[in-house]
């Protein structure tokens, strides 16, 4: 944990709600984005959000500071995600998906979704197309592979980190890595080879758009 | 299970590599690798635009974050703070053992502080007594004076003040 969260939760602690506020607005935007991934609605999304930073608050004398505060922060948005999907009637889908276990398949797919985006998807994301294509193949994932891709490619957090955050161990975390990336480039390459160039918007406007 | 690339190195190397999981001496065997594999290049390549594009559209998600979320949340703070007995009971499960512990020392407490201030008082009202009785006998009987030898004549020494002497 770095030394301001430490400070800032300290004096939380001590009943400093402009503590509290400042790790909030240094981590509202993380969390709601997580809990946007999984929850693919933005009220949603925002309910999660609240959910999770007053659980936190009301635990800040639990926190033991043994891992980041942010990382804390994850895995009570992720149980109040999970448990929001599982409310709703919804399965949280847990397969792995056999056709990847086929070493020829995933071959087939090595380095071209590098091809299809270019050298800078920057530019390939301004296309509306690319945007929704993302949703998609994003939608098909399982929740736990949505969040640990995320947590990892966004977030930037260790295998360590991702064990704490998730609660499974590190040896799972590479697995369920590993698929969440092998299905990922597949799906993009597939629907990138079949899809259609169209007028560039960008990806928030795709994104915004889902119910 | 492990999956073997067409090079027959584990796939999730790969990723580790990227990730920076790999120990030292493996990362510097694995990038001697690298330059002489196609596959794992590509699937190195394929991460890193994968990386990128999901970096990209998380800009556009904060994007929708509700601008008033953290003045929303700080309003909902006091409500959630629950007063202070019930956060002292809700705490029960993560303090059991201090709670335990405090509870056996108040239970002994509550029987041995009244014990000593109860001895204490007996203490005291027996010193008390012991005094007053004193008192008494120094008021019934005088005290007891120390025999003396009888004085030699003609000597002198101040004579011990009578009643009725100098009338």
């Amino acid at each position: 944990m770095s030394d301001a969260d430490r400070e800032l939760v300290r004096r939380a602690r001590e009943g400093d709600q402009a503590a509290y506020r400042a790790l909030v607005e240094r981590y509202q935007r993380r969390v709601f984005s997580l809990a946007l991934t999984l929850l693919k609605d933005r009220d949603d999304a925002a309910d999660v959000a609240q959910e999770t930073f007053l659980k936190a608050y009301q635990g800040l004398s639990s926190f033991k500071g043994e891992a980041g505060f942010y990382t804390w922060l994850y895995r009570i948005a992720n149980n109040l995600a999970i448990d929001l999907i599982r409310r709703r009637g919804h399965t949280v889908r847990e397969e792995i998906d056999e056709e990847l276990l086929d070493p020829e398949a995933a071959q087939a797919c090595e380095g071209l979704l590098a091809t299809r985006l270019g050298v800078d998807p920057a530019e390939e994301a301004m296309r509306h197309e690319l945007g929704e294509t993302l949703e998609r193949a994003l939608a098909e994932l399982p929740e736990k592979h949505r969040a640990i891709l995320i947590l990892r490619e966004v977030e930037g957090l260790s295998y360590e980190e991702l064990s704490l955050a998730l609660d499974i161990p590190k040896g799972t975390v590479m697995s369920r890595l590993f698929h969440a990336r092998a299905k990922m480039q597949r799906l993009l390459t597939g629907e990138l080879s079949a899809g259609a160039e169209g007028a560039p918007v960008n990806v928030a406007g795709a994104v915004a758009s889902k119910p | 299970m492990t999956h073997r690339a067409s090079c027959g190195l584990d796939r999730t190397a790969v990723y580790r590599y990227r990730d920076g999981d790999l120990p030292e001496a493996e990362r510097r065997t694995f990038e001697g690798h690298l330059g002489g594999c196609a596959s794992c290049r590509g699937r190195l390549e394929d991460g890193d635009a994968l990386g990128r594009l999901l970096r990209i559209r998380d800009d556009a998600l904060g994007e929708e974050l509700p601008k008033d979320f953290a003045a929303q949340l700080m309003a909902r703070l006091p409500a959630a703070k629950r007063p202070g007995w019930t956060r002292l009971l809700g705490s029960w499960h993560s303090h059991r053992l201090l709670w335990v512990s405090a509870v056996a020392v108040a239970a002994a407490l509550a029987v041995l502080v009244p014990l000593v201030v109860r001895q204490g008082a007996i203490d005291r009202r027996s010193a008390a007594e012991n005094e007053a009785g004193l008192r008494r006998r120094e008021l019934v009987a005088p005290p007891v004076r120390p025999q003396l030898r009888p004085r030699p004549q003609g000597m002198f020494m101040p004579s011990p003040a009578r009643p009725g002497a100098g009338r």
